[in-house]
């Protein structure tokens, strides 16, 4: 019996108009499981620490999968997986990098950093679509996650 | 520019030394009026003068024979400069191949030789037969005039050689000094050899008449001629500093001819004296001249290289603004393609969206305005997406190899294969050279040219393309196209043909430019961007793109390439 129904998938991503696609894909794929956003990556962080804004888990629950964007203002997705990949408390939390950037070295890094997968954002919805309904059969219904404690 | 900058100054300095020279010249006779003797007063040899010891003697030969020591290292100098002016100017013909300055100084050495000669004779160091009294004042009087005609002769010659245009004379440069100067040398040594061999010279003292030697009038009448007429001649035509000082050098010849021909009365008198130093100032003021215009063609040079030198450093500034500003603009179109691609693509996601969701509820004008709006930011897409890789054939470009153009052709057929069969053409390749490029550019260069050959078709006509090769052996501009870094290796010459609807000679340079399109949408698709790839790798391997057409009589595009690339991409 899967127990990852229960838990909430954090996506940090600064454009919102990319927030809004993501949620309509996620909701028209039909995954019930939250998906809650943060911004930058210092909001991130936060939310991770339950620091400000966050400081209560029970509003801020644990993410059990992150999906990052590489560019974002502030603090970049590449400085936030440094920092998550080298906390003792964060790094099992499994991320996956979902960016318009298909450079090399970016997913050299990336992967070089501990990510999960690197997925290039698709240009239209229908292939967006696809993309979130694939994430979410494979993180949330195939594999076995870390267990929230 | 700068002659005329220089003009003004080099007069008043030519003024300066001309003053200098007359000055040194007139010295000694000034000297003379203040009381100044200058003669040699040999004691004599006489039973008076009480000789008794040996080295009383010798001490008394010494007296004796001051006027003969004076006189010697007097002419000696004078020779030794006449010796150095020739290797002056050998040097100098050496360096500049110019045949005149040798002559010259070729001329000014045998003149030197007589010199000399007259110098042994008085002396006694050479075997003469005639007195003393004769032969020093007639060798003297005959080396002058030598002294005088041989650089006429020599000018003379110079004159000849001008005739020739610069290339024969530079060739012939050598043969002419071999020659002239054996023709001078025996001139001088028949001189010698008749002087030294003669019992009987003629008298040539006069101490009491107003030529007291007239013998020396003569030389004195060709100075002056030279110098009034001659020279100036010679060196009006040039910049020479040597022939200004051949002129000059005129002005002590004619002063030591008036101290001898009106003025010395017996040997080693005053005047004899002062018209041998004076002689010296003659030979010396060409050697001078020789050595300054060595000392100006070096300065020439060094101003040559300094502004050669500057010119570099700007070139090389505008060089490397040049490539910065390039990387800029190259940056410009990744970093503005790029996010561009942004919100276009947000444009199309919302666009799928409302057609997905709410179909429904648009009216069928609504449909249309939607699919413009789709269709608009597809094409948008593939102007970002070209613009990108026109960018990219700088930026991502790959290290020239040698390829061979067959292959490279016939992969692009197998890529154009269904649109080929599709069209029902016909695509002729003869035997295309081996060049070094970039392969994937040349691929997408030929990928550009047949696609074009196949879509701008003739309805209703079977496309036939040819594609053939020429050899070039130099590297000429092609028509209307710019060419970039200087060309001389071997290259080839690659004519795409066809059958299709052409273009108007007018438009060949819209062609070639970016997004540029002759035709709307509707006739035919594409962005405006393959021919503008092609020309801008055409250039990157520092070839060239061109065409010509007329309208319905199809086109022909033609690509130079270089078959060896100088420099790694």
């Amino acid at each position: 019996m899967k127990t990852n129904s229960g838990i909430t998938v954090l996506m940090a991503d600064d454009d919102p108009d990319d927030c809004l696609l993501t949620q309509d894909a996620w909701d028209d794929c039909k995954i019930e499981n939250e998906l809650r956003f943060v911004h930058d990556g210092e909001e991130l962080l936060a939310y991770l620490r339950h620091k400000g804004k966050y400081c209560d888990p029970a509003t801020a629950p644990r993410p059990g999968l992150i999906l990052l964007d590489l560019n974002m203002p502030r603090m970049d997705g590449r400085e936030a997986l440094a920092e998550i990949k080298g906390d003792p408390n964060l790094r099992q939390i499994p991320v996956v990098v979902l960016t318009t950037s298909s450079v090399d070295e970016d997913i050299l890094r990336a992967y070089d950093l501990g990510v999960s997968s690197f997925v290039t954002k698709p240009v239209t919805f229908d292939r967006l679509m696809k993309t979130i309904g694939d994430l979410g059969n494979y993180w949330l219904k195939l594999v076995e996650l870390p267990p929230v404690v | 520019m700068l002659e005329s900058l220089s003009a003004q100054p080099l007069a008043r300095a030519r003024t300066a030394v001309i003053a200098v020279v007359v000055a040194v010249c007139a010295l000694p006779s000034v000297l003379c009026l203040f009381g100044f003797d200058f003669g040699s007063s040999g004691t004599g040899l006489g039973a008076e003068a009480g000789v008794q010891t040996e080295a009383g003697t010798t001490e008394a030969m010494f007296g004796a024979l001051s006027g003969s020591f004076t006189h010697t290292i007097l002419e000696w100098t004078a020779a030794s400069l006449a010796l150095f002016t020739v290797i002056l100017a050998f040097v100098h013909f050496r360096i500049k191949r110019d045949a005149v300055t040798p002559i010259i100084g070729v001329a000014l050495f045998w003149a030197g030789c007589t010199d000399a000669f007259h110098t042994l004779a008085a002396d006694r160091l050479i075997l003469a037969t005639a007195d003393n009294q004769d032969l020093i004042p007639f060798t003297w009087a005959i080396s002058r005039t030598f002294n005088a005609i041989i650089p006429l002769t020599a000018l003379a010659m110079v004159f000849f050689v001008r005739r020739f245009d610069k290339e024969t004379a530079a060739r012939r440069s050598f043969a002419i000094v071999l020659v002239v100067s054996l023709l001078l040398g025996v001139a001088a040594y028949a001189v010698i050899q008749y002087c030294a061999t003669s019992t009987q010279l003629p008298k040539t003292m006069f101490p009491d008449a107003l030529f007291t030697r007239p013998w020396d009038v003569f030389p004195l009448g060709i100075y002056l001629v030279s110098g009034l007429v001659i020279y100036p001649l010679f060196a009006r035509g040039t910049k020479s500093l040597f022939a200004f000082a051949l002129w000059l050098s005129v002005i002590p010849d004619a002063a030591t001819q008036f101290h001898m021909a009106f003025g010395s009365t017996a040997l080693f008198d005053n005047h004899f004296n002062i018209a041998h130093f004076i002689k010296i100032i003659a030979y010396l003021i060409p050697c001078l001249g020789l050595v300054l215009d060595y000392v100006r063609g070096y300065e020439e040079e060094e101003r040559a290289k300094r502004h050669l030198q500057v010119a570099q450093r700007k070139l090389q500034e505008q060089t490397r603004r040049l490539e910065a500003s390039n990387r800029e603009l190259q940056n410009f179109a990744t970093v503005a393609a790029h996010d561009l691609q942004e919100p276009l693509r947000k444009i199309q996601a919302f666009s799928s969206r409302i057609q997905q969701k709410y179909v429904q509820h648009l009216p069928p004008a609504g449909h249309d305005y939607f699919d413009r709006v789709t269709g608009a930011a597809e094409r948008m897409s593939a102007l970002i997406a070209d613009l990108l890789s026109f960018a990219q054939i700088q930026s991502r470009a790959k290290p020239y190899q040698p390829i061979d153009l067959n292959v490279v052709v016939q992969e692009v057929l197998c890529d154009l294969e269904a649109r080929i069969e599709e069209s029902g053409g016909v695509v002729n390749v003869a035997n295309l050279p081996m060049v070094e490029a970039d392969p994937s550019q040349m691929r997408q260069l030929f990928q550009n040219l047949l696609g074009n050959a196949l879509k701008f078709r003739r309805t209703g006509v079977q496309p036939v393309i040819d594609v053939v090769a020429t050899h070039v052996d130099e590297f000429r501009a092609l028509q209307d196209s710019a060419v970039f870094g200087e060309q001389d290796s071997p290259c080839c010459e690659i004519h795409v043909s066809d059958n299709g609807i052409g273009f108007s000679p007018d438009h060949l340079k819209k062609i070639f430019a970016l997004f540029q399109r002759l035709h709307n949408r509707a006739q035919y698709e594409g962005t405006g961007i393959g021919l503008a790839v092609c020309r801008k790798i055409a250039e990157r391997h520092s070839g060239a793109i061109t065409a010509h057409s007329a309208p319905g009589e199809g086109a022909t595009f033609v690509v130079r390439l270089p078959l060896r690339q100088k420099e790694a991409a």
